[in-house]
């Protein structure tokens, strides 16, 4: 059977993009995915003529390939959607490679794996927390340096979400496996893998996925 | 030295494009994609198709070869020859005939094998008709039946022309030519711990700088070896054995006690040097090889191999032996990293024969992602 490879934008799988991806997955289609589908981890856009092999390889065993990378966002290096699109359809011809492509969040506005991530959180059951970060948020904002510059990043949604992993109560087995990136993604009071936000990328995958 | 590799018809490379080849070249791959047959390839176009090679090969693919001159008038060149050619094929076209050279000269030589064409040899079946004095006439009409049709193969390389006419003298003595062709380059076979000739091999190098690189690299397994001598111990006993002397001691030891791996190295070095401004394929690198060493003889072999001017091609299952690759190259320069080059080949679903080229940046990335490429 041709094999479906996904190629993300982050280095390692012990990461929160990594662990979303292969639990996407299973929500998808079920643990029978394992066999014919495999996630490899570029490590950025700039590396992707490391990986050039494995998406060759996966095209001539007659499988498919699919890039899902982070928008970014419109004036910060080159990002934002079309920008990005523009880039990795160059690449694409550069390096002579075959992958159907998919851009986080939604694969039409700018934004990043995280942006995503942001929808499909339970805010319900962490409100209170969401509101004090916010606090935290607009409080930080207004510190600024001498000629006026804001001295902190905000809005900080890696910050935002990985901050609300690592305070909620946690198992110790759980805690753990935070680092590895395992955030408990198959877990409903953190997210919700059904929310209607994941639609284009499950739509993405199911129609792009080798047959 | 070798830039690139075009290989047609020969067993079961049907045809491979290799685009860009380095000075080490590590082939990796599966089981039948061609890895020992690419050696080969090498071999018979570094011996510019010495019939001694060809007999050598036959040989280890265990293809009948008679054991005594009474048995050769019962030989079938005819049918040993084809199995050089993918599926055993025997056709006298274009088509049909062997390449192996760079891929410019493959480009001329697939539509036009009769060329005299540097970088490359051809092989193919040819039918003829003796003229006056013995010369050979090719033919391509077989319904002229005034004089026989025979038939042989033809071979070209470089600016020379070679004929194999197909009875049973081909290979007859084969075993005792000359390897006047082959002799600046050298054929390690996955087999080959201890080669027989290692002793010959050593004597073209005894007392000169290079003896410092044998020692150098038995080293890498003892590190006590001094000096080493290939003695003939028994007057009756052709063969030489080789001994070492171990700082220290008194007396020599034989190497054959110290086991596999430095028997192999032993064999890998001598052959390495013996090459010099030619080629040198190895056959399943990691036999009797553990991983732990691999990584300094690649350092020997890198370093020596651009000092002697010799192109290396190198076989593989292991991922250890790739890995060791990668190590060895992570302590050294950018210019060395640049002189060697992975290739993966591998079979398509439609297939065809695909060379996957890894340098350094993307076997390192490979290996860091735990991505398995043998």
């Amino acid at each position: 059977m041709s094999k479906t490879r996904i190629f993300i934008e982050t280095g390692n799988k012990k990461t929160p993009e990594h662990n979303f991806i292969h639990y996407l997955l299973r929500t998808i289609f079920g643990d029978s995915f394992t066999t014919d589908v495999e996630i490899i981890n570029v490590g950025g856009k700039d590396n992707l003529k490391n990986a050039a092999n494995q998406f060759a390889e996966n095209t001539n065993e007659g499988g498919k390939n699919l890039l899902i990378f982070d928008s970014d966002f419109t004036g910060i290096d080159n990002g934002g959607y079309e920008a990005r699109k523009k880039f990795l359809e160059a690449k694409r011809l550069e390096l002579k490679i075959e992958f159907e492509m998919f851009l986080f969040p939604n694969n039409k506005d700018d934004g990043e794996f995280e942006t995503l991530l942001d929808k499909i959180v339970n805010k319900d059951l962490h409100q209170g927390y969401f509101n004090c970060f916010e606090a935290y948020e607009n409080c930080i904002k207004s510190h600024t340096d001498d000629n006026g510059v804001q001295k902190y990043n905000t809005p900080n949604l890696k910050g935002k979400l990985h901050t609300l992993m690592t305070s909620v109560k946690l198992s110790k087995e759980e805690r753990d496996v935070l680092g590895s990136g395992q955030w408990l993604f198959d877990n409903k009071d953190y997210w919700d893998l059904d929310h209607v936000e994941l639609d284009p990328l499950k739509e993405f995958i199911r129609n792009n996925m080798a047959k | 030295m070798l830039k690139s590799l075009y290989i047609q018809n020969y067993r079961c490379l049907d045809s491979l494009r290799i685009h860009q080849l380095k000075r080490v070249n590590l082939i990796t791959g599966k089981n039948n994609t061609g890895k020992s047959s690419i050696l080969e390839a090498m071999a018979i176009y570094a011996s510019r198709g010495d019939r001694s090679v060809l007999f050598q090969i036959l040989e280890d693919h265990g293809e009948y070869v008679p054991k005594s001159v009474d048995e050769y008038d019962k030989v079938d060149a005819f049918k040993l020859m084809s199995s050089f050619f993918t599926n055993r094929n025997i056709r006298y076209l274009e088509n049909d005939t062997i390449i192996i050279g760079d891929i410019d000269y493959g480009e001329i030589a697939k539509h036009n094998d009769t060329l005299f064409i540097d970088n490359g040899i051809s092989f193919r079946f040819i039918q003829y008709r003796r003229g006056e004095n013995m010369s050979i006439r090719e033919i391509s009409d077989e319904n002229d039946l005034n004089n026989p049709i025979e038939r042989g193969v033809r071979v070209m390389y470089d600016t020379a022309f070679d004929f194999l006419e197909l009875d049973f003298n081909l290979f007859k003595n084969s075993s005792q030519y000359s390897f006047d062709r082959f002799k600046d380059s050298q054929y390690v076979k996955t087999s080959d711990v201890a080669r027989d000739e290692n002793g010959v091999l050593f004597d073209k190098i005894a007392l000169t700088d290079n003896e410092k690189y044998v020692i150098e690299a038995l080293q890498i397994i003892e590190p006590k070896i001094e000096r080493i001598a290939f003695i003939q111990d028994n007057p009756l006993a052709k063969l030489r054995v080789s001994k070492v002397k171990l700082k220290d001691s008194i007396g020599t030891v034989p190497l054959r006690s110290m086991g596999d791996g430095i028997n192999r190295i032993l064999t890998i070095i001598l052959a390495l040097i013996n090459s010099k401004d030619g080629y040198l394929m190895i056959d399943e690198f990691e036999n009797g090889l553990h991983h732990s060493v691999q990584a300094k003889l690649w350092e020997i072999i890198i370093k020596l191999s651009k000092e002697l001017n010799v192109q290396v091609f190198v076989t593989t299952h292991s991922n250890d032996t790739i890995r060791s690759v990668r190590n060895a190259l992570s302590e050294m320069s950018e210019e060395d990293r640049n002189d060697v080059s992975t290739i993966k080949l591998m079979r398509t679903h439609e297939d065809k024969l695909e060379a996957l080229l890894y340098d350094y940046e993307q076997l390192d990335y490979v290996i860091e992602q735990d991505i398995e490429i043998r």
